[in-house]
């Protein structure tokens, strides 16, 4: 598997006393769909914004494509990497959403008459087509999340960062958001790292990493990850339901294997 | 009954070119020493509904009955404070109304603004921190250097040292990891059966709405669409479905068992799952 | 709060709408130094007669206008009593017991008035037919030739467009941190000096707070999508000046010339 992102060792604190991330070492594959798991301040977010040159580590490598992070290649870094964050609210800079999706472009010195044909093809990507001209006050959670991807993916990145992207959404924008991340991946292999606390999401990811503590404590498949039931109990994580359901059935004589999907789980059952 | 709305319609900049209703000829009763869900998208209202408990807003048409006291249209109502110490209301992401340089002085603000000496608002701030699982070592430090959960904590504890009646609750775990969900439903929980607390919840966490709440009220568009005991409500397949909710686990592998031809019963726990598998299995 | 009329956009479609921002500003700080022209209540009528008529032709509404002006009712009120306590010259109008009220203290006032209500109407004028962002467009244009001497005219515009971008944000914050502390028993109206500070302080406090952490991720937000403002960027929005465009310009200077002139006569 080909690495898009390495960390050697890298070391990072906001503060003298408390390391947010203690001399961690991973690496992301290129074209999979990472998950990254952990509680509130175990460095999940410093991750993302290390990568993308917004903090600086204190030691150690990154590597973004096989480029390293330096002041002087953080702005070609950049573009590769696509970030959405956790508020809407506080990533939508332009003033419509025809705007906000112009402003990375001008970043980029796309020339002005290629822009408009962008936006549009991107907004219609994302199915935002219909409020190209609304303000953000005028739109939703999930709509704002969408047209922030679509400003992301006019830059044509070659990875896609969601950090927290669903926790402040409703039940419907955060299906929105998942849908068409989803689609993202499949249809143009993109590389998608999303730190989440969707258990759901995770055990559909391709891979996952546990941090706790500004370590990495667990990575692996899902499988691999989310069956080891003991580990996560002492990380104070939750296993997944299939998976409690899976083991209350083995106890009962049901000859089934460790699911940790409700699909998958249900589809083995009923062969 | 605790609340009672009465053909409450409220509507945003009335007479204007951004008027807009929020709440359409709504009636509801919401029941007293209970764990109440408010479900519903973004839009549908539930904001615009909880601030009408403590008369935040004021209906439009119609009338609201609260604790022995009723809020009509177009009438001036008078000692709202009475109203606002009974009924707390928490506001989401709550952690952003804390100001005070020490957590003893931000819990006794509110208790103090409602009449309270200095001594008896201590006593109370006290009881809320402890209520909220923080212990008293905490009275002299800065809100502002706690981690977020704890610091919403804090925020909830400033409501709490009020000791109102009724908790009304705006999404109170947005943002918060699973564990720190987990302590913070648990607590409503207590407060609930402990302190015999009346408890309002929006959210749209369907896992604490099965776990923890005895009813639900889903609200779309304005309107009051469904209210009903929890387990009736996750039998609602198609409003769960128009409404974009996630069901919890367990529904949700009620509902793919079904669609295989396994049947189960109307209780939601593990084992009643486990005994419909063993039997449908079995067959 | 939301009912705030001065500086609010009207989306329409007017000739005036379509006019482009720069030539707006222009005229209007043209006709804005014609105003201070002491040209007189015939001069104030010329600049009047115009910009009214400017203004239904931008298709904005007398109660519109009405509301913007609404603010500086306090003003004019606080000024019109100084007036009449300081101002001793002029004859006497009427008496209020032993006190004297001179003709000069309300021509004064009424001066002020007037061209208060002008630039209100000159300003409203701009605001309401110019999308925010537009105007910061045409500003940082018309500065931009200030760069050469190191005005940063790009990142002032850049300023201005994202405080007008979080201007809703924030009045939506600031609504929902007060009822938040009314909940916690807050009466602004109520309540003694202290408690007042207290009021206050509990609002301003977590304004900045909120406001501090919109500032943090918006920046984050900015530079992952490649901001710098240092680099060079290409612009989605540019500006095109038209004849119409001209021809504002000159009518306004024509006004301020005017009115020059009549404050030289008089």
């Amino acid at each position: 598997m080909e690495k898009c992102i390495e960390f050697q060792n890298v070391n990072f604190s906001y503060d003298e006393q408390t390391p947010a991330l203690n001399n961690i070492s991973l690496s992301i594959n290129k074209g999979e769909y990472t998950t990254i798991i952990g509680h509130n301040g175990s460095g999940k977010s410093t991750l993302a914004k290390l990568v993308i040159g917004l903090l600086e580590a204190k030691e150690g490598t990154i590597l973004v494509d096989t480029i390293q992070l330096t002041e002087k290649t953080v702005y070609e870094i950049r573009n590769k990497i696509g970030i959405v964050f956790q508020n809407p609210d506080n990533q939508f800079i332009g003033a419509t959403v025809r705007d906000d999706i112009a402003f990375g472009l001008e970043n980029h010195c796309v020339p002005q008459e290629e822009m408009d044909g962008l936006i549009e093809r991107y907004a219609e990507r994302v199915r935002m087509t219909k409020y190209l001209n609304s303000e953000p006050t005028r739109l939703s959670g999930g709509q704002k999340q969408r047209v922030a991807i679509a400003g992301v993916l006019a830059m044509h990145p070659e990875i896609l960062i969601l950090d927290e992207a669903t926790s402040m959404l409703d039940p419907k924008g955060r299906e929105e958001i998942n849908t068409l991340v989803r689609e993202i991946h499949e249809q143009n292999k993109m590389t998608i790292i999303s730190i989440t606390h969707d258990i759901e999401e995770v055990a559909k990811s391709d891979r996952v990493i546990v941090l706790e503590q500004g370590k990495v404590r667990m990575q692996g498949t899902p499988q691999e990850i989310l069956t080891k039931e003991a580990e996560l109990l002492s990380l104070n994580l939750d296993v997944p339901f299939a998976y409690r359901l899976s083991k209350e059935l083995q106890k009962k004589g049901i000859k089934v294997s460790d699911q940790i999907t409700l699909e998958g789980l249900v589809s083995e059952l009923c062969q | 009954m605790s609340v009672k709305f009465n053909n409450v319609t409220y509507e945003y900049s009335p007479n204007s070119p951004f008027a807009y209703v929020a709440l359409e000829d709504i009636t509801l009763k919401l029941p007293e020493h209970k764990i109440v869900a408010i479900v519903g998208n973004t839009g549908s209202g539930k904001s615009t509904l909880i601030q009408h408990l403590n008369a935040l807003l004021k209906p439009t048409k119609g009338s609201i009955d609260i604790l022995e006291r009723t809020i009509k249209a177009e009438e001036k109502s008078k000692d709202l404070k009475s109203l606002r110490k009974s009924v707390g209301l928490v506001f989401q992401f709550p952690e952003y109304q804390l100001f005070e340089e020490t957590i003893a002085k931000d819990l006794c603000f509110g208790p103090k603004n409602f009449g309270a000496t200095e001594e008896e608002a201590l006593i109370k701030a006290k009881k809320a921190l402890l209520q909220v699982g923080l212990d008293h070592s905490y009275l002299e430090r800065s809100p502002f250097e706690l981690s977020g959960g704890q610091k919403r904590r804090v925020a909830i504890a400033g409501i709490l040292a009020m000791d109102p009646e009724i908790l009304v609750l705006d999404e109170p775990t947005a943002g918060l990891d699973p564990q720190g969900t987990k302590q913070m439903m648990s607590l409503f929980n207590e407060l609930n059966k402990k302190h015999k607390k009346t408890i309002y919840i929006v959210t749209h966490d369907m896992e604490q709405v099965l776990q923890y709440c005895d009813e639900v009220v889903v609200l779309k568009d304005g309107k009051v669409v469904h209210q009903s005991d929890t387990v009736t409500f996750f039998t609602k397949r198609e409003l769960l479905e128009e409404l974009h909710i996630a069901p919890p686990q367990i529904i949700k592998a009620k509902i793919l068992l079904e669609e295989h031809g396994i049947k189960v019963g109307k209780e939601n726990s593990m084992k009643a799952l486990v005994d419909a598998i063993v039997k449908g299995v079995k067959k | 709060m939301k009912n705030i009329a001065l500086g609010r956009y009207i989306p329409l479609n007017t000739p005036f709408h379509r006019l482009d921002p720069r030539a707006k500003i222009l005229a209007m700080f043209i006709t804005l130094i014609a105003v201070f022209f002491p040209a007189g209540f015939i001069g104030y009528g010329i600049i009047g007669a115009v910009v009214l008529g400017c203004i239904f032709a931008a298709g904005l509404k007398l109660d519109f206008l009405i509301k913007a002006m609404r603010p500086m009712v306090f003003m004019l009120v606080f000024l019109l009593v100084v007036n009449i306590l300081v101002i001793k010259t002029g004859d006497i109008l009427f008496n209020i017991g032993s006190f004297a009220v001179h003709i000069d203290a309300i021509t004064q006032t009424l001066y002020i008035t007037v061209r208060l209500a002008l630039m209100i109407m000159i300003t409203t004028l701009l605001t309401a037919t110019t999308k925010p962002l537009d105007l910061t467009l045409g500003i940082e244009f018309l500065l931009t030739p200030f760069r050469k001497v190191g005005f940063p005219a790009h990142e002032i515009a850049m300023m201005i467009s994202i405080a007008l971008r979080f201007i809703p944000t924030l009045i939506e914050e600031t609504d929902r941190i007060m009822k938040a502390q009314t909940s916690r028993g807050v009466d602004v109206e109520e309540g003694n000096l202290k408690e007042k500070i207290m009021a206050i302080l509990s609002l301003i406090v977590p304004l900045f707070v909120s406001a501090f952490q919109k500032a943090e991720d918006l920046a984050n937000a900015m530079e992952a999508r490649g901001y710098n403002p240092s680099a060079k960027r290409t612009r989605y929005k540019v500006l095109k000046w038209r004849m119409s465009d001209s021809a504002i310009v000159v009518g306004s200077l024509v006004i301020c010339v005017a009115c020059g002139m009549v404050a030289f006569i008089l």
